[in-house]
């Protein structure tokens, strides 16, 4: 079997020069912390009204921690970055533009009275 | 049989396809970029709208059984620390993964095999969890049929569960090959697409946990449903069911 | 022109091909590209035949008011699969036997990345297609029997049959699991109440042709990015490739849509959930279910409108090649037209909703899906202008390729505008479920991607099958085409604003609607006749056709510098490219410094085999491999059609379940369980086979 790993002979960034063990180790009790203070803040009612922003930060802080430091994506190749950022966004894009017109259209059938 | 020739031409492109697929494991490319890491991106692009498509679902449907008054209702059912417990295993697992490309591209192939086997053990106790309280839920009285919510919900969470369970199938045959001495360092590539994957079930279940069971759900025309009572003596009560179901 | 010092190698000792070169064997394990090709193309002209045969009976029985060759239900199932299998069945493989044909051979490259995945895409939209037309072909034997029958009648006036009772025979196997939903399967009529097993089979065969479709779009994603010559950087690629990628794009993140929309559907029907169900029938009154159909509709479209830049764009790719070289210029604002594709198919997700506007789904989403309706129209307008300037002032030749191409940009042009009628929501609320909205597509569809698809097939029949179609049949045929194209569905037009209803089996007299719908069936006929026409001139060049030179058109992209039929192994050594036009630069500009007019030099003559040139590292692998006696070929593999026959044993049995043969404790069908145990074997085989 040849040997030629592409990350010995191109120059394109790619894991191990930039990531450690030790790194690795702190991503994660990271996550675990915004993990913990996601639930927490759940059972805190005076914060209900900040309540869905807040966790939409906070996972979307998991979120980007995972994809860049865990996959590699913040020091690999810009191509494999706008790949899967093209698949973000359209997915974004379409299905937010859907979420705003279902949940504003109302329903059509009827609803038990209330 | 595989010969590999590399020859670094000093114009254009810079890395070369020389045509025929297959003379290595790294065929050297137009971008230097490896195939088949390639595809994984490309298909994990593409699952963003696969599971883009049943959050919305579930997001659209998510308040309609609380909306019709067709119990049970979400806040009822779902045992955030249960499912705290799921997520934390599960983010658990990405750091083994992690730890386990990290060692194989040291040449540790020890290292490599723990790791690879912490991985899908986690992931198959996350499976597991999602197995239990599928049950939970049905006996509950949530099924496929009970309403949109509960539909939604299975089939959203029923479908990463089954991209979970292909990690777990595709993990232990890394740890097979691994075993039978078919991965040396050269095929850190393989391990890595492998962990590509079991990231992206990983950050799709932070979006589910955030979406489906943490952001609270709507005031039902009954007026505000209760949430799930003693959350945490619960906690308590499904560990030891979970321990009692098991067969040693 | 820097020229590059080239090592003088001999001509390696002769390649042995590893693979067979003939036999049923090569042909079921190949994975070579070009006959992978080749069975995409075959395949889907089959189908072409079939789905115009459908849209011959649909013209024969709405060439009368009141008429009776079809019922109802026949006619229902007959629109329903005609739409179907022109879009999966046809125009989609067609275009994808073209990226596979001539993207490998564009890029310098030996294959396609991935030459298995490739084998498993043809083999496995077999499949897919299989599931879909099995029923269909168990019934349309009988429909065709009874149309001759009524035509026999009508014309002979003696009547063969009494009454309108169809010949359809109900007890043949599968018989009545035709689907006659409409291509777009709008719930609820999908929904188990309201039909039978029949969505079924739509549904799981539209499931299997999107996995076909995802793997070929991923394979060519790759392919473009990662295996190009050497110095062929994106802007340099040709612009067939740059269709393909994007094309490739769009289906990767459109055809999930579809997929999960399906697999809701089959949940609904199968698993008793609601999602597209807003009632449900409980003791015989209506109650909430709390679905909706719209989230079907939606879904349906998310995928569906990218799905028309999908059909659409590799007929501009083709167009794209056609035009320039048969212009005897290069292509006017190359990079205008890569981002005019480019913003195409990025706001191609963003248009959606036009296809709802009459669903009532307010104010807001109307208007902003009715102006981004119109952006789209922009990107588009720019390939026209692109397409008129390369055409303005060149040594214009019309070949048959030329004349189709040419067709595509004027009939496209008609299907284009009243596409952005379409944007203005009054005028689309009359328009629409009318005559006026098949007008349209067929515009886009038959006088844009059929048009070009068939000029494709011209331009690339001598690469293919080293033979030269006749010029002359093909130019009758043309504009036999053109005639009959136009005369069958302008009058739509007319139809449509007259008020007439798509999709409904009859009209009466009164309507008035009877004289264009005459035209229209006459144009029908004269579409069929031009298709014969091909058929014999394919039939006679396959006999005494004039052998084909490499280049016989003078093309300016690497697939020219190979022979025709091009050897397995395509380049023997990959070419070094250093211009965008390659060819024209090697055989003009080399000779005449100023990079203008190919045509002014047209005489210069340079052996082919010195074209392009030799790129270092092609000429190291082909020193090696000269050494080593063989040249480096993916190796044949029966997992890719053991992976589909899985997948088709899979769908089928969830089809075809029957109580009696499951394996009764589980209660899963024994076919699927087969099914998925093959499926689960190719796999691990496919993984551990050595790939090259």
């Amino acid at each position: 079997m040849a040997d030629h790993g592409t990350h010995e002979h191109h120059e394109s960034a790619h894991e191990g020069a930039h990531a450690t063990n030790q790194m690795y180790v702190r991503i994660a009790i990271i996550l675990a912390i915004i993990t913990l203070v996601e639930v927490v803040i759940y059972y805190i009612p005076t914060i209900r009204s900040v309540l869905v922003p807040a966790l939409i930060v906070l996972s979307l802080a998991k979120f980007l921690m995972v994809v860049g430091y865990f996959m590699h994506l913040k020091f690999d190749s810009r191509l494999y970055r706008f790949m899967f950022a093209s698949g973000l966004v359209i997915t974004l894009g379409v299905y937010l533009a859907l979420l705003a017109m279902q949940w504003t259209r109302g329903y059509w059938f009827p609803l038990p009275a209330a | 049989m595989a010969i590999a020739i590399e020859v670094e031409t000093a114009r254009g492109a810079g890395h070369i396809d020389h045509g025929g697929h297959g003379h290595s494991e790294h065929p050297p490319t137009s971008t230097g970029l490896d195939s088949r890491k390639m595809l994984m991106w490309l298909f994990l692009a593409s699952d963003c709208m696969f599971f883009g498509t049943l959050i919305s679902t579930y997001m659209i449907y998510r308040n309609r059984a609380i909306e019709l008054g067709t119990p049970p209702y979400p806040n009822e059912i779902f045992d955030i620390p249960y499912t705290s417990v799921s997520a934390f295993v599960l983010l658990m697992s990405s750091l083994t993964m992690v730890l386990a490309l990290s060692a194989i591209q040291r040449g540790d192939h020890r290292g490599l095999r723990i790791w690879i086997a912490a991985t899908a053990l986690l992931g198959a106790i996350f499976v597991g969890g999602q197995f239990f309280e599928f049950t939970e839920f049905t006996h509950e009285g949530l099924g496929l049929s009970t309403s949109v919510f509960g539909a939604s919900f299975f089939v959203l969470t029923g479908f990463h569960g089954a991209h979970v369970t292909i990690g777990v199938v595709w993990l232990l045959s890394i740890l097979f090959i691994s075993l039978r001495g078919g991965m040396p360092a050269e095929k850190a590539v393989d391990v890595e697409i492998a962990g590509l994957y079991w990231h992206f079930v990983d950050i799709v279940w932070i979006v589910i946990f955030t979406l489906v069971y943490l952001i609270p759900y709507a005031d039902g025309p009954e007026g505000v449903v209760e949430e799930a009572p003693h959350a945490f003596l619960r906690l308590v009560t499904v560990g030891e069911r979970f321990l009692a179901a098991l067969p040693f | 022109m820097a020229s590059i010092a080239q090592p003088q190698i001999q001509a390696p000792t002769l390649p042995k091909p590893q693979a067979e070169e003939s036999g049923l064997w090569s042909w079921l394990t190949t994975v070579d590209h070009k006959r992978i090709a080749k069975m995409y193309g075959i395949s889907a002209f089959l189908f072409f035949l079939l789905g115009g045969l459908e849209a011959l009976l649909i013209r024969a029985q709405l060439s009368r008011p009141e008429n009776n060759v079809v019922d109802a239900q026949r006619y229902s199932e007959l629109f329903t699969i005609h739409g179907t299998t022109m879009i999966f069945l046809v125009v989609m493989p067609l275009s994808v036997a073209f990226f596979n044909l001539v993207v490998p051979l564009q890029i310098g490259a030996r294959d396609v990345a991935f030459p298995r995945l490739n084998a498993f895409s043809y083999w496995t939209f077999l499949a897919g297609a299989l599931i879909l037309y099995i029923p269909v072909l168990f019934s349309l034997p009988g429909i065709f029997a009874h149309a001759a029958a009524v035509a026999w009648s009508n014309i002979l006036g003696s009547p063969l049959l009494n009454g309108v009772q169809p010949w359809f025979d109900a007890n043949l196997p599968f018989a009545t699991v035709v689907p006659d939903q409409g291509w777009y399967g709008y719930a609820p009529l999908t929904e188990s109440l309201f039909s039978g097993r029949e969505i079924d089979f739509w549904a799981l065969s539209l499931q299997v042709l999107g996995v076909a479709s995802m793997a070929g779009a991923f394979n060519f994603i790759v392919t473009i990015i990662n295996m190009r010559a050497p110095g062929m950087s994106m802007m340099r690629m040709p612009m067939f490739t740059w269709s393909t990628l994007i094309v490739s794009i769009l289906i990767v993140l459109a055809f999930p849509a579809i997929t999960i929309a399906l697999v809701l559907l089959t949940f609904d029907r199968l698993g008793g959930t609601m999602f597209y169900r807003a009632f449900s029938l409980t003791d015989g009154t209506l109650v909430t279910a709390g679905g909706d159909p719209m989230l079907w509709q939606h879904l349906f479209w998310i995928f569906g409108h990218p799905e028309v830049y999908i059909l659409i764009l590799p007929a501009f790719g083709l167009v794209n090649e056609i035009i320039p070289v048969f212009s005897r210029k290069p292509l006017f604002g190359y990079a205008v037209m890569v981002y005019a594709t480019a913003a195409i198919a990025f706001l191609g997700f963003g248009v959606w909703v036009h296809h709802m506007f009459t669903t009532g789904i307010g104010p807001t989403p109307v208007a902003a899906f009715s102006a981004s309706t119109m952006l789209i129209a922009i990107p588009t307008g720019v390939k026209i202008l692109n397409w008129t300037a390369t055409m303005w002032g060149g040594s214009l030749q019309f070949t048959t390729a030329m004349l189709f191409a040419v067709g595509l940009v004027s009939q496209f042009v008609i299907g284009g505008l009243s596409g952005v009628m379409h944007a203005v929501v009054p005028v689309d609320t009359h328009h629409n479920d009318s005559y006026f909205v098949v007008a349209h597509f067929h515009y886009v569809l038959f006088g844009g991607s059929i048009f070009a698809l068939i000029g494709g097939l011209f331009y690339y029949w001598p690469k293919v099958f080293g033979k030269m179609l006749d010029e002359r049949l093909g130019k009758i045929q043309f504009w036999l085409q053109f005639a009959g194209f136009n005369l069958t569905f302008f009058p739509m037009h007319f139809l449509g604003l007259a008020g007439m209803p798509r999709r409904y089996s009859t009209y009466s007299f009164e309507s008035g609607w009877w004289f264009w719908n005459i035209i229209a069936s006459i144009g029908a006929l004269m579409i069929a006749a031009s298709v014969l026409i091909f058929l014999i001139n394919v039939t006679r060049t396959t006999r005494f056709g004039r052998q084909a030179e490499a280049n016989p058109w003078d093309g300016s992209t690497l697939e020219w510098a190979i022979p025709s039929p091009p050897p397995v192994y395509n380049f023997r050594i990959t070419p070094l490219v250093t211009h965008r036009d390659q060819l024209w630069h090697d055989k003009y500009d080399r000779v005449q410094e100023s990079a203008g007019r190919p045509d002014q030099v047209a005489d210069t003559i340079v052996a082919i085999d010195q074209l392009p040139e030799r790129s270092p590292v092609g000429v190291a692998v082909a020193e090696a491999e000269a050494e080593e006696g063989h040249i480096h070929l993916p190796n044949p593999s029966y997992y890719p059609l053991l992976l589909s026959i899985g997948l088709f044993l899979l769908a089928f049995g969830i089809l075809v379940n029957n109580p009696h043969i499951q394996l009764g404790f589980f209660g899963i069908p024994i076919i699927s369980a087969f099914g998925f145990l093959l499926l689960v074997t190719a796999l691990y085989g496919w993984s551990f086979e050595p790939a090259g």
